[in-house]
């Protein structure tokens, strides 16, 4: 009963997870730089 | 102790943070970021800022979910509770509309942020190319 409990809520889990998104890459143009 | 290498450092310290190379030339710093990562442009923004910099224009390639908020295209960056305000780039209008046609999709956005008076501020990125 507790390991059915237990894969219910990861599955849950993973349902209410968000998708992976996210910044990839930064190109940062700076000024002041010497 | 060089200029570039107090930025150099002071970004790897950001966690999330891959991968940093700072050109002296160019004056431009890339960074790179892992999987998973909470980073937000505003954020690199400040620590360029806090090291005596000021940030510039910023080309960023990001993931995200792309939607229509109030009549207002957005990219829903779920990895940073982040939301994007997209907008269209004057030289290249297409992406943005292509963009529009994609609600619910999954996309990489590249584009260019360019950072306000207030640094913590949120810009619009400028979409210049769809993936």
């Amino acid at each position: 009963m507790r390991k059915k409990l237990l894969l219910v809520a990861c599955a849950f889990m993973i349902v209410a997870l968000p998708g992976r998104a996210e910044l990839l890459q930064v190109d940062l143009s700076i000024f002041g730089m010497d | 102790m060089t200029c570039a290498h107090v930025v150099d450092v002071a970004l790897k310290k950001v966690a999330g943070v891959e991968s940093v190379d700072v050109s002296l030339n160019k004056g431009l710093a890339t960074v790179k970021l892992k999987p998973g990562n909470t980073v937000a442009v505003p954020q690199l923004w400040q620590l360029i800022h806090s090291k005596g910099y000021t940030p510039k224009a910023t080309a960023v390639s990001v993931r995200g979910d792309l939607a229509n908020v109030q009549g207002r295209l957005q990219l829903k960056v779920s990895g940073t509770k982040d939301t994007l305000a997209l907008a269209a780039d004057p030289k290249n209008p297409a992406a943005y509309n292509e963009a529009s046609k994609k609600l619910g999709q999954t996309v990489i956005v590249q584009g260019v942020m360019t950072p306000r008076k207030e640094l913590n501020a949120a810009a619009p990125l400028q979409i210049n190319q769809l993936k």
